[in-house]
Order: structure tokens, then sequence, then C-alpha cells
């Protein structure tokens, strides 16, 4: 992989849905992306051609995404969660559950792709076998819902956000005891006058080494969309980015360059952002044509599709996924591959 | 309107005479159950799963056959049978404070009394010591919800206030001001007041030292306000939460003889997350609503009381960037049971994606007058306010006659 500087990072590609999407996933070749939308269907695009194959099995919206080894995690509304078994000839269900009573709120696949954890409206945190669908456990704590988790790179414990408590809770996946609590206060946007948290963590992500945690979300009512960094050895919180985007990120990723993306959105309009943990001026940001909604880094680590949403003043009517390069725009053909 | 005044009275109490601490039956009552900030009709009474602007949410069956409501209500799905449920409100206006205006009291133009004032008027009975009309909210800045009282019926008719099921304040003497010294004040106000009398309108005069009366009343069954003196498992079957314990307070109050009693559940107001914050507030509202339905229909209030559920606006079928809907008056929704109507039964109906009313289109005024005529009151009737006959109900509505009974 050649050094990548985001600043050079512009759009080279978009693909239109008749519903705003939700949540986008390339699988492990990059050749396509997962989508998932406000109607009832998960979608593969082709990245190179932009052809559409409709995945059917879910009975709501598709509002979180994962990927495993040949496997990808869909969850939705209803709580149902579905693995699919990926090839470049098809998608085949391998097997659906009724994982949570209500939404399934995130997804995340631990390192060795055997197991997943799944966040859902209740606080109830879930661990899975990647290949039954069978559940091993379950991690009780959260007052909230969770809405993010995310497995450690050592495999041995798993990170889950909350809402609405603005806490982030570090579980043992052998003992399924928590094993402490970071605080990410600085995410709350808590308004008593509403008694609502317009904050709230959105997004975890951790670095290669996992040496570093971070969280996205908002800080304060109108914004502007945040990063939290913690260390993961103290648990302290070591950086808080803050953008200038009124909004709220909505997911986030590490670059293997070490960089953080975060995409963000608030109504009609969206940013990219990219910041170098350590440094409080971030390495770029870009606007994006709709409001950002979840982003995946392609595995050349050159490319990123994001989600959107399109259209109407307020409301949108359609959504995108929309292909970014990272790269100098000379050194590219216009083509997401 | 009691505060400053209850508290330095003490004497006398047994001089006065009392409704309140009896179970009446014979007049009829309203119980205002208010989702301020104006909840979504698509996520509560009017789903339209798998449709354009359904939203991600499904549509549960409920014990009507053939009714469905939002997957977030399962508990009120139980009752349904005990409802009478309008999906075609269409009252035009998308602001809170004007929504929460026109809701209340029928009208548009401003001076008029909210429905609680209202009954307390119109259904006030000689001899009536407790308040008619009594307001639950938290606490908090003035929002939208204060949209005033009792307009131009004035301070007698207003609202006593409870914040976070709290009694009102003031409902004991200090310490520092003996039953004596009481005595003495009162007595003092009572003299001025006789004299005062002389060569002057007397009901003013009488009015004002009525509210003197009234306050020691309530001193005196400031219990009507102590939930805690319910049994442990009606606290439980209406809930911890503040909502469940203003609405065991409601019926509490209720039964001791106030006219009306508007309970406020707040953040409706879903412009983000409209799915997330619907979750949650539903959540309150399905763990105590159809408990409420069930104790009073057991207890036989229902049979006298009106139990109205209502926002002041619905919320736009379509879903705005933050993942939110936004204000909405063209085509919403409304539950009530109780005295007066029909139970188990839907009036009106939206169209395919609900962005109009498609049947049986209802206006506010038209509601406010159905109120009133559930409650047994003629829209017709008359304030007389300074010469002025005033008509109770919206002289330009009508009455929703397929839900009354």
């Amino acid at each position: 992989m050649s050094h990548i500087d985001p600043v050079n990072t512009h759009q080279v590609k978009e693909v239109e849905h008749p519903t705003p999407l939700l949540t986008c996933q390339y699988d492990s070749t990059g050749r396509f992306v997962f989508a998932g939308a406000q109607d009832n269907h998960l979608q593969r695009i082709d990245v190179t051609t932009g052809e559409k194959t409709l995945m059917e099995g879910h009975q709501s919206w598709v509002c979180t995404m994962a990927k495993g080894p040949g496997l990808l995690f869909s969850g939705d509304y209803t709580g149902t969660l579905i693995a699919w078994s990926l090839s470049e000839k098809e998608v085949v269900k391998k097997w659906s559950i009724e994982a949570h009573p209500q939404v399934v709120r995130s997804i995340s696949v631990s390192p060795d792709g055997k197991q997943l954890a799944t966040g859902d409206r209740d606080g109830k945190v879930r661990l899975w076998s990647a290949e039954t669908g069978d559940r091993l456990r379950e991690f009780s704590g959260h007052s909230g819902q969770v809405y993010a988790t995310i497995f450690h790179p050592d495999g041995k414990h798993l990170v889950s956000a909350e809402r609405e408590g603005n806490k982030l809770f570090q579980w043992d996946l052998s003992t399924g005891k928590k094993v402490r609590e970071f605080d990410a206060a600085d995410m709350s946007a808590y308004r008593r006058y509403e008694d609502i948290e317009w904050g709230g963590a959105r997004g975890l992500a951790f670095d290669a080494a996992g040496t570093s945690l971070a969280c996205c979300g908002r800080h304060q009512y109108n914004g502007p969309a945040t990063v939290l960094l913690f260390d993961w050895k103290s648990g302290k919180q070591t950086e808080k980015l803050v953008s200038e985007f009124k909004g709220i990120f909505y997911s986030l990723q590490f670059h293997p360059q070490g960089f953080i993306i975060a995409a963000a959105g608030d109504i009609t309009v969206g940013e990219l952002w990219f910041w170098k943990p350590g440094q409080e001026k971030p390495l770029a940001n870009i606007k994006t044509s709709g409001p950002s909604l979840s982003l995946d880094l392609h595995p050349d680590g050159h490319h990123l599709a994001v989600a959107q949403s399109q259209g109407g003043k307020s409301k949108p009517e359609n959504g995108s996924l929309v292909f970014y390069d990272m790269r100098p725009s000379l050194d590219n053909t216009s083509e997401a591959e | 309107m009691l505060g400053g005044t209850i508290g330095s009275l003490g004497m006398g109490l047994g001089a006065y005479p009392l409704l309140a601490g009896e179970v009446e039956k014979s007049r009829k009552k309203l119980l205002l159950i208010f989702l301020s900030g104006g909840p979504s009709q698509l996520e509560t009474w009017d789903p339209k799963p798998g449709t354009k602007y359904g939203g991600p949410l499904l549509a549960i069956p409920t014990s009507v056959k053939g009714t469905h409501i939002s997957e977030l209500l399962p508990n009120t799905a139980k009752v349904m049978h005990q409802l009478a449920v309008i999906r075609s409100l269409n009252t035009g206006i998308a602001d809170h404070f004007q929504g929460h205006y026109a809701l209340q009291s029928g009208r548009t133009v401003p001076g008029f009394p909210v429905i609680g004032s209202a009954l307390a008027k119109l259904l006030e009975q000689d001899g009536d010591q407790l308040p008619g009309y009594v307001e639950m909210r938290r606490d908090g800045p003035k929002a939208y919800t204060d949209v005033g009282d009792a307009g131009f019926l004035g301070p007698k008719y207003e609202s006593v206030k409870v914040i976070n099921a709290e009694p009102p304040d003031f409902l004991i003497r200090p310490d520092t001001f003996s039953e004596s010294k009481a005595q003495v004040v009162d007595q003092l106000r009572v003299n001025s007041d006789q004299r005062f009398l002389q060569g002057r309108s007397e009901l003013p005069i009488r009015a004002y030292g009525g509210t003197f009366s009234r306050a020691v009343a309530l001193m005196k069954q400031r219990g009507i306000f102590d939930i805690e003196k319910e049994s442990a498992s009606d606290r439980e079957l209406y809930g911890s939460h503040l909502f469940g314990r203003h609405c065991l307070m409601a019926r509490r109050l209720l039964e001791s003889g106030v006219s009306c009693v508007k309970v406020v559940s707040h953040d409706w107001d879903a412009h983000q997350e409209n799915f997330h914050w619907h979750q949650q507030r539903c959540s309150e509202f399905d763990r105590t609503f159809p408990a409420l339905v069930t104790d009073f229909d057991r207890r036989g209030l229902l049979e006298d009381t009106l139990v109205v559920v209502m926002g002041e606006m619905g919320r736009t079928p379509q879903i705005n960037n933050r993942g939110g809907r936004d204000h909405w008056g063209k085509a919403w929704s409304m539950a009530m049971t109780g005295c007066g109507v029909k139970r188990g039964i839907i009036h009106g109906k939206t169209n395919a994606e609900g962005t109009e009313v498609a049947e049986g289109e209802v206006h506010g005024g038209d509601l406010f007058n159905t109120f009133l005529r559930a409650l047994d009151i003629s829209p017709r009737e008359k304030y007389q306010m300074t010469g002025q006959p005033i008509p109770a109900g919206d002289p330009a509505g009508s009455t929703i006659r397929e839900v009354l009974v």
C-alpha cells in the first residue's frame, strides 16, 4: 500500500439507491459492497459495474453489518440476525436467528472470525458462534441502547458503548464479567429540558495494535461531531478530537497507517474527517454530497465506501453509496476498484 | 394560585364541608394524558410497515380483530377493545404552542379556557372545595406545556400544579407561623372582607374568600396527593417512573372529586432518531397506560371518567436526515376510552402512505366538542361572562358521533 495522505481524498463514484442508505460494508476482496437501507432488503453492489443483487431475508431496515472470513452478518430493526456465506458468484443465507427482542443496534466480529457480538435496544450484549449462530454468552449491565461493540485485537475482550449512559464497558469474553468502564461523558449532550440524550456514543474502533480505543458521536446539543481516544492500558481518555461539523460522527475506522477516518451527518449535509492521534488539528476534512451514516475502508487501504442519504431539503428521498479515493486524483482512474 | 396563601392558614379546618375523600359516582370526570411534543402516529396508533414512510418498525395485532398498532405498544394492544382510536385528525397545526392551546381549548383564537379549566367550571357543584383541575408534569423550565389555563374564566379555574409527583407547595403551615397567629390573620381578612362588601358587588369578594376556604380544604386533604397511601401492588402496577406515579396520583385525585386531571408525558418531539426516541417514550407509556385502563375499568371509574390520550400534533410521514420525524398536523391520531365513547373502534383512516386523511376527517374543534358530549355537556352550553354568552364548545365544530355511545 502506498503512503496515503487524506488531504487527497476525492469522490470517484456514486451508486444511487431509491431509499436513504444506513450502513455499508466491503467484502474481504473489495469487489463488492453490501448496503442496508430504509427498505427491508440488503443489497450487494458490484463496485466496478454498480450492479445490484438483492439479498432477501430481512423484514425491516438493515441498520448494522459486520464481516468475517467468508461471512457477512446483518442485523435489522426486528432483532433478526442473518449470516451470509459469501462467494464471488453468489450470496447464500447461512443461518438466521431472532437474536434480540427488537433492534440489533450493532454487530462486530472477533479477530479470529469465530465469534460475533451484538448489541440491542434493551442494553443487552450477546456473543454468538459465527459458524452456527448459537448463543454463547450474554453481557448485562448497560441501561441504554448499545450502539456499538468492538473486539479488542487480543481476542480476549469486548468493548460496548451505550447511547444514553456515556460509558463504555469492557467485558472479559472468557468469564462474561465486566472488567472496567471508560468514562465517555465528553460525548454527552444531555438536555434536561427534554430529558433526552442528544449526544452519546455511536461508533467504536481499535487501532491495529490495540493500544488505542476510539469512540465517536457528538458533543453538545448542536454538535460538534467528536471523537474520543482512550489509552487501552490505563483506561484514561487521552484525546478529544472536536470537529467543526455540527452533527454526529456515526461511524469511524482506523486506517492501517494509524489515522482515524470518521463519517458525519446532519440535516442535508455530511463530511468526512481525518485525524492523526496526537495531533489536535485534523489531517483533512471533506464535504460529502449528503449526510454520511456509515463508512468502510477498502482492503486496499486506498478507497472508502460511504453510505449516504440524498435529496429533499431536510427529508431525503433516496440514498447513494459514494466511493472515495484517498490517493491524489492523478493516480487513479476514477474507478473505485 | 395557591402558592403563598395556603400555608398561612391552619385553623377551623373542621368547619369546611368537603367532598374530598368520597368516591363520587355521579359527576363526570376527565383524565387527559397529554403526550407533549407530538407523538408519531406511525409509531403508535397508525403504523404503516413496509410503505415508503412506514419506518423500520412493525405492526402487531390487537385485542380487536383486524386492528393493528405499533409494535412499540404490546401491552396497549391487549386493551385495544377498550379504546376508541381516531386516525383521521387534521388540525393543520404544526407548532407546539399553537397545538397545545388548540387541542386543549378547541379554538385557535387566544383567551379561551383549556379543557381542564372548562370542566372545572362546567362540572362545578355547590360545596366543592377541592380544585376542579389539577395538572401534573415534571419540573423544568416553562415550555410549550404551559399555554395558559383558564383564559376568560379567571384564576378560580386555573390548574393546581403537581410537579414531580410532589404535593403542591405550601400545603403545610410553617412551624414558624403558629395556628393562633394564623387564626388572627384570617379573622382580620374575614373582617376586612365584610367591611369591604358594604355597598359593593358581592360576587367577586365572595369568590376571593372562597379561594381561602378551598385552600384550607386542600391543606386538610393534602393526603390526596400522597401516593404512598396507595397499596404497594398498585404502585407496582402503575410503575415507579414519573409518568406512572402521576397516573396513580391522577386516579387518587379523580376518586377524591377532582373534575379534571391532566398528566403530561414529556419529550415526544422526535426530530432526531425518531425510532430510538419512540422506543424510549412508548416503553414508559406502554408500561402504565394499559394498566391504568384495566384498573379504571375494574374499579368502575370508566363509567364516569373519560380518558383521553393525545399530543398537540403528529409527526411527518417523511423521515428527515437525522432519522427523525418533524411536526405534522395534517393526518394523525389519538385515543380515548371511558364514559360516553364506544370501545374497540377505529374512526377514520389515512391514505396508504399516511400523508393525508382518507376518511372521516376530524378537526380540533370537533375533538373538543366530542369530549364535552362524552361528558354529557352540550358544546352549545354557554359561559355567561361579563354579560356576553360564550359557547363552551367550538361553534364551527361538530361532534364525532361515530365514536359516541
